[in-house]
């Protein structure tokens, strides 16, 4: 017989075929044979059972009448056998032979089949049961693996009737509530008893609800297991329907979401949470405070906010890194936190449920960024109960505070600001509470102050400046005023100091005033080329209206030192007078020098190539490091005016000048003394050895055309060099 | 061995099913494959059914299931009239119920009426059984025999 495809032969289903007659099996392993089965043949239960025992066919032929074991017996004996619970057996019985049909089933038989020479009808029956067989193992296959997966998943489904209660649990749904799979029988109410005494009223009443409207249910619910762990589970269930339309019970699933929880919890906690401190982050803050707003906008009561900044953080992280800084902001949290009735955790819902006073438990002492934080104070009585708290947070910064085993100092400016007076939203708080705080810094810090209109006056007068600074190069509003330096040996003027001036309408703004704002904002690099190029302009005119051929000071911030295109700025504004370079004098300032040393100094050098001379300004007041002065290239050391002005009044003012005065004598600079007004200053200055002096007492700084004038007609003072002053000069 | 001759109507005229399907339906007659089965000691219908397995003879299929058959038919014979001397009803009746099976798959169908007229009465004590009805039963194992032994000769 030929192969009726070209296809690779089938796996062919094996079959055991067991018949005591010799001619019947023959006969059927022939027939099935030749419908495509592997059929073994056995022709006693014994010998059938000891095949099984050694491999397992797809399905078993029982003759159902044999000597010895017959076919019941031999089908009873094979269930018993590992691996042949549910292989599918067909029992071979005679027609008139009803009683042995019952039989087979009872002895476990699959299926029955009347004996007769159909073979085919036998090899369907086979195919049939084959089939099923497979398709009842692809089930259980899936049904243990979806236990499994619900096992992993922590998941298990029930079913619940309404009509008599009965709670169907499948084991994985029974593990979930942590009761062991064959043990008790899990109830309702036993389920209910575990969920956590205040917790369980509003679960019951939310489940009625649901029963009652016959709705589906999705909810978490907190359980303690017998063994003591808390778990949160997830109900999901839907309604059934029985004929009628009436709700017969639910149908769902339970998994234990305890881990997911923890996550999603973790991420909110992150979410609103400042790593660094543990403490609120400005988001949590803000809703905080939000919901603040509302209860205090509801409940007609005041609510403030403190917005808290600690002093000078930025020069103990610049000096102590930023692990110490760190470590600082870490502890002066956990001060402020003790500060107020800090509350870690407000969850979402349970503001409402906690009823009048809920709105306390959002107090709290939260981190915006940086070293700025916020203590959020939901009822105040007046601005007295918030004045206490930020004397209390000032109070506990009194302490110092130990990091990198080092003791630092830290204080706070804290503005406050109170709903609904400061503000009628959270934005409109935070920022009046900002103006509060920064009238503190601006009065030298450490100390806290209330929000009220005048301050914001002051914000709002700034910003205007700030506007206004902007167009007063256009606008042609700076000027500069001169002063004169004295070498007062000779009686002559050597020099002018350019001392930029706003003329803001009838208003002549101080640089005090108008320096800072600029540095901050920057346009204090358009100012400063503008100043340049107008004391080249002033020094070319004087040179032909007075013949004056000295130089002119200008003051530069550190930065422009900084930038790449200094010395051509300065270049240009010379040259384009036809002036030598050195007509013009660069101030710089003891304190920016060293602030950005490493940056100024290759422009210094440039400068000082090209014939610029450069002068350190406010000596004496900053922390010059020696080496560093050695190797500088400067010109001339100006002595600062509060030691001047300390001359003859304090025994230690001469030590200091006299000292300045060795100095640049040893490194070969000139010194002036600036700020010099009464003649008992000269006096002394003079036998100390300074004789170049700026001050009051020779002219104070004034426009152009007024120097020009005094210039003419000043009579100055000139000075006999004293025997102290020719052993120095020597 | 003319006991068989009856045909209930109905019985389906297909080889093979008519020798169970009416074993036993109506009390004595225990049926027939067609009208040509009595005369015949095995039915052809079946016979041509069985060539089937072997269509070009070429696995020696029928010789050797009527070789097995002959041998089962001699044992089954011996072992019932051992069991009549002895007066034995089951065993007879479990003699004969093997026999009947194996002897409807052959084709010899006046046999296995036979067994299952035996086979009937003894599961209902019928102690007669051991008279006539053997009789018959033995008669038409002896005529089977022949025809078995008579097709392998050719």
């Amino acid at each position: 017989m030929t192969s009726p495809t070209d296809l690779p032969p089938p796996v062919l289903p094996r079959v055991l075929l067991v018949d005591d007659d010799e001619v019947n099996l023959l006969l059927t392993s022939t027939a099935l044979r030749q419908r495509g089965f592997d059929v073994t043949e056995a022709t006693s239960g014994e010998e059938a059972l000891a095949l099984l025992a050694r491999r397992t066919p797809e399905i078993v032929v029982l003759d159902a009448q044999m000597p010895g074991l017959d076919g019941f017996e031999t089908c009873a004996a094979l269930r018993g056998m590992p691996g042949l619970a549910t292989v599918p057996v067909l029992m071979l019985t005679g027609l008139d032979d009803d009683a042995s049909v019952a039989r087979a089933y009872r002895a476990g038989a699959t299926d029955f089949f009347v004996k007769s020479a159909q073979w085919s009808l036998l090899a369907e029956r086979l195919n049939f049961l084959l089939r099923s067989s497979r398709t009842y193992v692809e089930l259980e296959r899936s049904k243990a693996k979806l236990a499994r997966a619900q096992d992993l998943a922590r998941m298990g489904s029930f079913d619940w009737r309404r009509r008599d209660g009965v709670l169907a649990m499948q084991p994985e749904a029974q593990r979930v509530f942590g009761l062991p799979a064959g043990g008790v029988r899990a109830s309702l109410r036993l389920l209910l008893r575990m969920v956590p005494p205040d917790e369980r009223p509003p679960f019951v009443r939310m489940l009625r609800e649901r029963l009652r409207a016959s709705a589906p249910i999705a909810c978490d619910v907190t359980i303690d297991q017998y063994d003591g762990h808390r778990r949160v589970i997830h109900v999901e269930a839907e309604p059934e329907f029985g004929e009628q339309g009436h709700c017969s019970g639910y149908t769902g699933i339970v998994q234990d979401v305890t881990d997911r929880r923890a996550a999603e919890d973790r991420i909110r906690h992150l979410a609103n949470f400042d790593t660094l401190t543990g403490l609120p982050n400005r988001h949590q803050l803000i809703w905080r405070a939000e919901r603040a707003l509302e209860q205090a906008r509801r409940l007609q009561h005041r609510f403030a906010l403190l917005l808290i900044d600690l002093d000078r953080f930025k020069v103990i992280n610049d000096t102590l890194g930023h692990a110490s800084g760190d470590e600082l902001l870490r502890q002066v949290a956990l001060r402020l936190r003790s500060c107020v009735r800090h509350t870690d955790q407000v969850l979402d819902g349970v503001l409402e449920a906690a009823g009048a006073r809920s709105h306390r438990a959002l107090e709290a002492v939260g981190r915006l960024g940086g070293d700025e934080f916020v203590a959020l104070l939901p009822e105040v009585g007046s601005d007295a109960d918030a004045e206490r708290v930020a004397e209390r947070v000032l109070e506990v910064m009194r302490e110092p505070v130990v990091v990198g085993g080092q003791e630092c100092f830290v204080t706070a400016s804290v503005g406050v600001a109170l709903y609904p007076r400061d503000g009628e939203s959270v934005v409109d708080l935070l920022r009046n509470a900002d103006v509060a705080m920064y009238s503190i810094k601006d009065q030298g810090r450490n100390g806290a102050a209330v929000y009220c209109p005048a301050l914001a006056g002051s914000g709002r007068d700034k910003l205007e400046r700030e506007t206004a600074l902007h167009k007063a190069i256009e606008r042609e509003e700076l000027v500069l005023h001169y002063q004169p330096q004295v070498d007062v040996r000779v009686g002559q003027v050597i020099g002018a100091e350019a001392l930029m001036r706003w003329q803001r309408g009838s208003v002549l703004v101080p640089p005090k005033d108008f320096i800072p704002l600029a540095e901050e904002t920057g346009l204090i690099v358009p100012l400063s080329e503008w100043a340049m190029r107008e004391a080249a302009r002033q020094a070319r005119q004087w040179r032909h209206r007075l013949a004056f051929e000295r130089p002119i000071s200008v003051n530069l911030p550190s930065h422009m030192f900084s930038r790449s295109d200094l010395v051509e700025q300065l270049h240009e504004a010379v040259t384009s007078q036809g002036l030598p370079h050195g007509m013009l004098r660069i101030e710089i300032t003891e304190d920016n020098l060293m602030k950005d040393l490493r940056s100024v100094i290759p422009t210094l050098h440039r400068l000082n190539e090209i014939g610029v001379e450069i002068s350190i300004d406010d000596f004496g007041t900053g922390y010059s490091s020696m080496s560093y002065l050695t190797t500088l290239p400067i010109a001339e050391l100006k002595i600062d005016r509060s030691f001047v002005r300390d001359l003859g009044v304090t025994p230690q003012s001469p030590a200091i000048v006299s000292a300045i005065i060795a100095l640049s004598r040893a490194l070969g600079l000139r010194v002036v003394a600036e700020g010099v007004e009464m003649l008992r200053q000269l006096d002394v200055l003079q036998r100390l050895g300074c004789h170049v002096m700026q001050g009051f007492m020779f002219c104070r700084p004034v426009a152009a055309e007024d120097f020009e004038r005094w210039y003419r007609t000043a009579e100055l003072p000139r000075v006999e060099a004293g025997p102290l002053l020719d052993s120095q000069v020597a | 061995m003319l006991t068989l001759l009856r045909c209930p109507p109905g019985t389906s005229a297909e080889a093979g099913a008519g020798v169970h399907g009416a074993a036993g339906r109506d009390g004595a007659s225990a049926g027939c494959s067609h009208g040509e089965g009595s005369r015949e000691p095995l039915d052809p219908a079946t016979l041509a059914k069985l060539r089937q397995l072997d269509p070009d003879g070429e696995r020696h299929f029928l010789p050797k299931v009527l070789q097995a058959y002959e041998r089962s038919l001699e044992r089954h014979l011996t072992a019932l009239e051992e069991a009549a001397a002895a007066g034995d009803l089951p065993r007879a009746g479990a003699q004969a119920h093997a026999l009947k099976s194996s002897s409807a798959s052959i084709g010899a169908l006046a046999l296995a009426a036979a067994c299952a007229d035996v086979e009937r009465r003894a599961r209902a004590a019928d102690a007669t059984v051991l008279g006539a009805p053997l009789r018959t039963l033995v008669e038409e194992g002896l005529r089977a025999g022949a025809a078995v032994r008579a097709m392998l000769a050719s």
